[in-house]
């Protein structure tokens, strides 16, 4: 077993590339490039614990947090991240209709506004410890609502979690 | 250029017509249009990729410059799955940017355009990306649920009347017991109207004239009509409950029907615990509330409507005052019902995720022991029941409050016959005697609990519905698709075709990507791949588990969708890692496929499978009852059971998905002896990490990443000294090591 390399100083420069790719170079100089960011843990830690895969998949590296990056790498990564990851925050309900085991929902997102369907039948939605609803419409796209108890009344009053 | 006649996956939003009409050419024609969710900048908002003969058109709302290529100039275009969003690169540049929802289009489009060599103007693109905009619009016009094929009859609504047209279908049945029961409550009715009445005339006539003779008389009438009563309420009881659990036995049994044939993927999606939850406490609930409707809303209903013509028979002014209460209480229930029915779906949810936990961690109880981890599994439970106390707070704070704010009203109906039907009878007004204000009052106090029941029938209604709902979740979900059903085969000989098959369990990743494979009759194939290759999907959809693949699958030259499902899979044997074994005897559990099976059979299966030995030493042999999941018996010999299970049914075809993986090396050799009998002259595929197990192979495939990326002989794969080379080597090395170690540890003892 090879051993991992943790990313967790500000002397790994990290630049992005093309097609949100980033290049690494670590402190003792080995560097490694076109690499592709992934978070392990998408939906309980954004900013740690981030793997590095190079292009046959394969982990070159893992960032254990974005805070302990130089201003300029963790700039590069979080972008990548930011393109890579679309979770839109759902802020309210706008409508929500059942029709025959699909719920039709209408929601304001921190991404604009948009329409989607839920499958109620399958329940695909998991309510978190922490209050947080992790959203998966019927074409596998993930919404979050940050805290459901938070939701303004009349779209709390709509929602069934 | 009319941009509505153009073939698109979705109507063009206007903004981009506008757009689109100033960037093409005069002449220049749109070959399709792929409409896009999001902008390049990850922002909700309408884009679109448009594909003329000559070039691709890149076009999003905002300010953003369309971004325009020649078709001659791509060199390269892919696309980057993402999560929940994928992008469309174009010689290495984001062009289009969308939602899962577009991602089959824009896949097929970054393929058809890095193949724009063969395609210069992009003709058979058009016709891949028209099949795929057709197919992806093959859903129900009625509830938008995706169809089997295009043209096929909605499962989800096919004789659809929702709730009370489902749920009468079960009443059906018992419409003769329903029938004399309302007649028995007719007579129920009336004997409950005629006291109150006779009340009248005592107060009124036999007190005042002290006539002990008709007194007696009246009260042995009383009397009779208690009696019957009594005896009456007795019988319709008992055959409301027995009908009350006749229509549940039927739809408890119709909902665990339904669950057997659903599709697998209804399972990767929906607990088990919640589907427990579904049998177990719906049909409960609902039971309770059918015993409800049958056993009192009719009688009460009854009751309401001939109270009511009595009173107003007996003085209208006063039978008016006393509905008084009547709309504030049906709006008040109705409220109630908006109120109640979140929180009870609330109280559902809570109580499945209960019943899921339970139905996970009590199984599950060696590996918490062993891991320490009772204090966590508690801490849990705790959570989770701590969750669903919160929801019942709620509602017990609303089922409390309503029936007595009821009771409230109803006592100021009271009140107010007591007012102002008392100054009637004092002033003389409106012909009142004090028998008749008497007897108002005992038809008024009457008349408030069918009010009463109904206002609160509401509370069980809601939970009901809730519950009616959850299990015709089940009823209604879409069983596995059996096109072929009635298409039974006879033995097959056993060639298996993969043509050009692709396979995503969701939109996130492709787990098979274009398989192409041919095993010939008797061949014995080796599926070898490391963790998480995709070799179990092989398997998963040839067993007909997942339908909804890319490219076919034939046997013996037949698409294996268009065969009836359950002649297919009496064709196959099935050997998994982790058998399951039922809590039942072994007999019954090797006689899986049919328990009429002769004993001999079931003895000889047994044999060939070398379980039959350890068996025979058990003190009662096949009568031995299995714990639950075939506690009792150690993995290799639960195994062994199950190979023998696959004897048992003569399949054309066999499967090993990991048979040996998880037993020591002795059994490993019972159980490798068992195969070894059991293959022969079969076409045989065998999933195996340890690659000893497929000595026998005359074809080893290696899957790696969802492809195939070698195929042949097991002689031919190591002279390509490949991945399949490296594996050898590898479990070689791996062996050697264990063995020296385990020639250590014996020179140690000695």
């Amino acid at each position: 077993m090879t051993v991992r390399i943790w990313i967790d100083n500000e002397d790994t420069r990290i630049t992005l590339r093309e097609g949100l790719q980033l290049d690494i170079v670590l402190p003792d100089g080995k560097s490694f490039n076109n690499l592709t960011a992934r978070r392990l843990f998408p939906i309980s830690k954004h900013n740690e614990y981030v793997t590095l895969l190079d292009e046959n998949g394969k982990e070159v590296a893992v960032i254990r947090s974005l805070e302990k990056l130089s201003r300029e790498s963790r700039a590069a990564v979080s972008q990548v991240l930011q393109q890579s990851y679309f979770i839109p925050k759902i802020e309210a309900i706008t409508d929500i209709r059942d029709k025959y085991g699909i719920f039709h929902i209408t929601a304001k997102t921190d991404h604009g506004n948009c329409s989607f369907k839920v499958n109620a039948r399958t329940r695909s939605w998991t309510v978190l410890p922490d209050r947080r609803v992790i959203l998966r419409d019927t074409n596998d796209n993930r919404y979050e609502i940050p805290d459901h108890e938070q939701l303004d009344r009349k779209s709390a009053d709509k929602y069934l979690f | 250029m009319n941009l509505n006649d153009v073939l698109s996956n979705r109507p063009i939003p206007e903004a981009l017509q506008e757009k689109l009409q100033a960037e093409i050419g005069q002449n220049e024609k749109i070959r399709f249009v792929i409409v896009g969710d999001l902008t390049t900048e990850g922002q909700y908002g309408d884009c679109l990729l448009a594909v003329t003969e000559s070039r691709v058109l890149c076009i999003e709302s905002g300010d953003t410059v369309p971004f325009a290529l020649p078709l001659c100039d791509i060199s390269s275009a892919s696309v980057r799955r993402l999560y929940s969003n994928a992008v469309l690169y174009l010689n290495k540049k984001a062009a289009l940017r969308a939602s899962f929802a577009v991602v089959a289009l824009m896949e097929a489009v970054a393929k058809g355009l890095s193949d724009i060599g063969e395609d210069p103007t992009a003709e058979n693109l058009t016709e891949t990306v028209r099949h795929l905009i057709e197919k992806e619009q093959c859903f129900c016009p009625k509830c938008g649920r995706a169809l089997i094929h295009p043209g096929a009859e909605c499962l989800n609504c096919i004789s659809k009347g929702r709730l009370i047209k489902k749920l009468s279908a079960y009443l059906k049945p018992q419409i003769k017991p329903i029938l004399l029961s309302i007649i028995i409550s007719v007579i129920t009715v009336i004997a409950e109207l005629v006291p109150p009445y006779v009340t009248k005339t005592l107060v009124d006539n036999v007190i005042p004239q002290k006539n002990i003779r008709l007194l007696c008389g009246v009260v042995a009438f009383l009397l009779a009509i208690y009696v019957l009563q009594a005896v009456i309420a007795t019988f319709r009881g008992n055959l409301m409950r027995l009908t009350g659990a006749k229509i549940i036995f039927a739809l408890r049994s119709d909902v665990y029907k339904k669950a057997q044939y659903l599709p697998v993927s209804y399972y990767d999606k929906t607990s088990t615990g919640s589907i427990y939850a579904r049998i177990s406490n719906d049909t409960n609930t609902l039971n309770n509330f059918m015993l409800r409707v049958t056993q009192e809303a009719i009688v009460q209903f009854l009751i309401l409507i001939g109270i009511m013509i009595v009173m107003f028979c007996m003085n209208w002014r006063l039978a008016l005052l006393s509905l008084a209460p009547v709309p504030v209480v049906a709006i008040g229930a109705r409220f109630f019902g908006k109120k109640i029915k979140p929180v009870y779906h609330r109280i559902w949810t809570r109580w499945s995720s209960i019943s899921g936990l339970l139905s996970d961690t009590l199984p599950g109880i060696r590996v918490i022991k062993a891991f320490a981890g009772e204090k966590r599994a508690i801490e849990k439970f705790d959570r989770y029941n701590n969750n669903w106390l919160k929801e019942e707070r709620r509602a017990s704070f609303l089922t409390s409050l309503f029936p007595q704010s009821v009771n409230f009203f109803i006592t100021c109906g009271t009140l107010i016959i007591w007012g102002l039907g008392g100054s009637w009878t004092i002033h003389g007004v409106a012909g009142m005697s004090t028998g008749l204000l008497v007897s108002f009052l005992s038809y008024a106090a009457m008349f408030y609990v069918p009010v009463n029941f109904f206002a609160n029938l509401s509370d069980s209604y809601q939970q009901a519905l809730t519950s009616a709902e959850r299990l015709l979740d089940i009823l209604d979900a879409e069983p596995e698709a059996d096109l072929g059903k009635g298409n039974a085969v006879g033995t097959f000989k056993g060639r298996i075709e993969y043509k050009n098959v692709s396979f995503s369990f969701d939109k996130t990743d492709k787990t098979l990507q274009n398989i192409n494979l041919t095993i010939e009759p008797g061949d014995i194939v080796g599926i070898v791949g490391t963790t998480g290759a995709g070799k179990s999907t092989l398997i998963n959809l040839l067993m007909r588990f997942y339908d909804n693949y890319e490219g076919e699958i034939l046997v013996d030259g037949q698409d294996i969708r268009t065969i009836d499902m359950e002649s297919f899979r009496s064709q196959i044997g099935f050997v998994q890692q982790e058998p399951l074994m039922f809590h039942d005897t072994i007999f019954n559990n090797i006689a899986l496929a049919d328990p009429d099976l002769p004993v001999e059979a079931v003895i000889e299966a047994a044999d060939v499978s070398n379980a039959h030995e350890f068996i025979a030493a058990m003190p009662d042999g096949y009568d031995t009852v299995l714990g639950e999941r075939g506690t009792g018996l150690s993995g290799g010999e639960r195994q062994r059971i199950s190979i023998a299970r696959a004897i048992i049914k003569n399949p054309s075809i066999l499967i090993f998905d990991e048979a040996t993986a998880s037993v020591d090396s002795e059994t490993e050799h019972l159980i490798q002896g068992a195969i070894e009998r059991l293959i022969s002259g079969r076409t045989t595929l065998m999933i195996a990490h340890r690659l000893s197990t497929l000595r026998r192979a005359n074809k080893i495939v290696v899957v790696d990443n969802g492809q195939i990326i070698e195929c042949g002989t097991p002689a031919e794969l190591m002279a390509q000294k490949g991945k399949y080379y490296r594996l050898i080597e590898i479990q070689n090395m791996f062996e050697e090591a264990q063995r020296r170690n385990e020639d250590e540890r014996f020179d140690m003892g000695g």
